[in-house]
């Protein structure tokens, strides 16, 4: 379909496989073209089947719009034996195969092996009876592979829980941010009155290039299922529906009661900035310190502290991964904790020779790397030389570290790790802080975590962290245990979902999900806890969301500054900070934090297309396949 | 569509009250003989040298006139359904007729057709657990 007219040759010529030549004059819109792709188009239409208007790919397929441009306005196709048939293929829950319509340009087959790491997928047969298949029955277990369905240009691969729900003209497009992991892939939510019908990547080359996992892609699904829709009040066993006004009074009553540190506010893995700036504005007014991340050790002062915001963030940047020529992971499954970064890290594997070292429970990365142990003890191999891959750190142009955020968050030895890891970094100073280049990274996984560090909502100290709870107000906090909330406690849950944290609630207050706030990930939530300061009798200053960002800009202006990656100031020196002689390691094996990929958040838990994934990728059982009637 | 002198001619036999009235609520002025009045105090006229169609006309009782406010036997008078006026029908009216309903459009007793539209998105069950 790319022939072109070349001026002085004699045929028209493929321009994608075409030398270019300085002096080359090249038409793209005359007859002989056009006649040359009608031709072309007649080719690819012998064996595509006419069937667009019951195809999930209709109007915005690549085939239609270029058999609308060229096609013929009439088929000389009279092949009695008709068109060639190709048997479905079973890839999962996620994409759905029409293989007829196959034009067999295997973009899958190359996304598939180069960029996912997938190599199950690929030809076979040659000429007219190619196919694109598993060879043995297969689906194809990538985290990545809702990308073919927006990379095949025919209908052959859809998505599967979008079949026959909307058709694209009749989608309203919504840009958003992603909040399913730490990355915070450019999403476009496609919605067609209140429902949210699909979810599809947008183009950005510093975070998710074209990509997105597919937690992100098919998650939103658990947008319409289990969701907190009035204020409940618990009593006794069960509870009940109340009014704003008597949730807010009821919480206000216990807050007033409530003194000094025995508040507790937790902030969950999907809190938006506002609204934990606006709840720790309200826990300070009344005297409260005690401010936790939805996190095992997040209610004791953190390993990398908030102090240093070089102590807490990627300062490799996204982008930046794929410079590093050795790269030592602690304790993290990039695969897992953020799918982008690791296929960030598969490109640099493949393409510029990047050689990696994982400390932490071995899992496959869909590239290859060193192992070098499972507990701390491999990081002081690392430090004494006694393991082969320091060398390569040693001699590396452009080390990168990644920290895992379960270190820090999950870890028991969270504070020795780091302190082992500042040594390393000392050691290799002149390599990992450098001009433009700072390679210690803690790689967070949640979507507030950055945020809530950047606030500061964290105990301050071990006096507030230790103080135990008498009111508890859990802001999207849905990663907590039982053991988590003091028996005796008032228990405020504010979030979307009834999920972990609502059970545990004496009032429940329901709030939007990511999907249904103010474009950026902010905003309403912070509204009910205005509210409920009013009631409380102690009113925070702003009313609106305008003076509420001005006050987040306040607290940090980093904040406020979108679309710019803040680079901190004294890397080094931060990480300093965290070298302690007198921690011990337990010798606890660092094993991976996120344990099913498709359940991390209470949104992707409601989901059943993320339920179906879990079934047949992590329990490895048999998920029904029929079309599902258009879900509520 | 009236002519001047017609409207004149109108309030000059209808008095100037009821063409006022008349002007109102229907936007023209009549004038006829009354045939009848319901139960509610609605006045029926007839007057045959009127165009076509326009013969016969309500006057309601009502300060908020609706058409449903004429009783069913008028109704029927009143779109030439029957020639002759209730008063001289002699209906006897069956039990199982009930009373006329009002019209109870804009109310919160309008008919609004049951929904058949699955929910867009299903609420939570609210379920406690216990803390430990």
């Amino acid at each position: 379909m790319c022939l072109v007219e070349v001026e002085r040759s004699p045929k028209p010529v493929a321009s994608c496989a075409y030398p270019i030549m300085p002096g080359m004059k090249v038409k793209t819109n005359t007859p002989l073209v056009h006649k040359a792709r009608e031709g072309v188009m007649e080719f690819l239409l012998a064996n595509h089947p006419l069937d667009c208007p019951i195809c999930d790919q209709g109007g915005e397929c690549d085939l239609q719009d270029q058999s609308m441009r060229y096609g013929s306005d009439r088929s000389r196709y009279n092949e009695p034996a008709g068109k060639r048939a190709v048997e479905d293929k079973n890839f999962g829950p996620l994409v759905k195969t029409v293989m007829t319509r196959c034009i067999q340009c295997t973009r899958c087959v190359r996304f598939a092996n180069e960029v996912a790491g997938a190599t199950e997928l690929g030809t076979s047969g040659r000429g007219n009876d190619m196919q694109i298949g598993t060879y043995i029955e297969k689906t194809i277990s990538s985290e990545m592979s809702g990308n073919i369905i927006d990379l095949c240009p025919v209908g052959a691969l859809t998505s599967k829980p979008y079949q026959m729900t909307a058709r694209p003209w009749e989608l309203k497009k919504h840009e958003s941010i992603d909040v399913t992991d730490a990355i915070g892939s450019n999403i476009r939510l496609d919605s067609r009155g209140v429902e949210i019908m699909r979810v599809l990547p947008r183009l950005n080359d510093e975070i998710n290039e074209e990509w997105i996992s597919d937690k992100t892609r098919f998650a939103y699904d658990g947008l319409k299922r289990q969701r907190l829709t009035t204020p409940l009040i618990r009593s006794g066993n069960k509870f009940v529906p109340a009014t704003w006004e008597q949730a807010l009074t009821t919480i206000a009553k216990e807050m007033k009661k409530a003194e000094g540190n025995s508040m507790k506010a937790i902030a969950g893995h999907l809190a938006d900035a506002e609204s934990m700036v606006a709840l720790k504005d309200l826990f300070n007014r009344f005297g409260s310190e005690n401010l936790a991340i939805d996190a095992p050790n997040g209610s004791k002062p953190l390993a990398t502290g908030s102090d240093f915001r070089s102590n807490y963030i990627l300062n490799s940047t996204i982008s930046g991964a794929e410079d590093a020529d050795v790269v030592l992971v602690v304790g993290s499954n990039p695969r897992h904790e953020g799918p982008i970064l690791n296929t960030r890290l598969r490109k640099a594997y493949l393409h510029n020779g990047q050689d990696m070292g994982l400390i932490g429970e071995s899992v496959d990365l869909s590239y290859e790397y060193t192992h070098i142990g499972e507990d701390s003890k491999a990081l002081e191999q690392i430090l004494n030389g006694s393991h082969p891959f320091a060398k390569k750190l040693a001699e590396a142009k452009k080390p990168m570290i990644i920290v895992g955020s379960g270190v820090v968050e999950n870890s028991a030895d969270g504070e020795y790790v780091l302190s082992k890891v500042a040594e390393l970094a000392e050691k290799h100073k002149d390599t990992l802080f450098q001009e433009e280049w700072n390679g210690f990274n803690v790689f967070q996984r949640a979507a507030s975590r950055t945020g809530a560090l950047d606030i500061g909502f964290t105990p301050s100290s071990e006096e507030a962290a230790s103080t135990s709870a008498k009111f508890v107000y859990l802001l999207n906090a849905d990663e907590i245990t039982a053991k988590d909330v003091p028996k005796d406690a008032f228990v405020v849950y504010q979030g979307h979902h009834g999920d972990n944290g609502a059970h545990y609630a004496d009032v429940v207050l329901p709030g939007s999900a990511f999907t249904e706030k103010n474009a950026t990930y902010v905003n309403t939530e912070g509204r009910i806890i205005r509210a409920l300061s009013e009631v409380a009798g102690e009113a925070l200053p702003y009313d609106d969301l305008p003076s509420l960002r001005s006050r987040l800009s306040d607290v940090s202006p980093s904040l406020t500054r979108y679309d710019v990656v803040e680079t901190p100031s004294l890397g080094q020196l931060g990480l300093s900070a965290l070298r302690k002689n007198n921690v011990q390691s337990t010798g606890a094996v660092l094993s991976s934090v996120v344990k099913n990929f498709y359940q991390t958040d209470p949104i992707s838990r409601a989901s059943s297309t993320m339920a179906k994934c879990s079934k047949l990728w992590v329990e490895g059982k048999d998920v029904s396949d029929e079309l599902e009637v258009a879900h509520a | 569509m009236s002519t001047l002198g017609r409207t004149l001619k109108n309030i000059m036999r209808a008095g100037p009250a009821s063409a006022w009235k008349q002007l109102n609520t229907m936007g023209d002025t009549k004038f006829g003989a009354l045939i009848g009045t319901d139960a509610v105090g609605n006045k029926f006229f007839e007057n045959n040298d009127e165009i076509f169609g326009r013969e016969r006309w309500v006057e309601y009782a009502s300060s908020d006139p609706d058409p449903a406010q004429v009783a069913p036997d008028w109704h029927m008078w009143l779109t030439k359904f029957v020639q002759e006026p209730p008063t001289e029908m002699n209906i006897q009216p069956k039990k199982f007729w009930g009373e006329p309903t009002p019209n109870y459009t804009g109310t919160r007793n309008a008919y609004v057709p049951y929904n058949t539209v699955r929910p867009k998105y299903n609420a939570w069950e609210p379920e406690v657990k216990s803390r430990e």
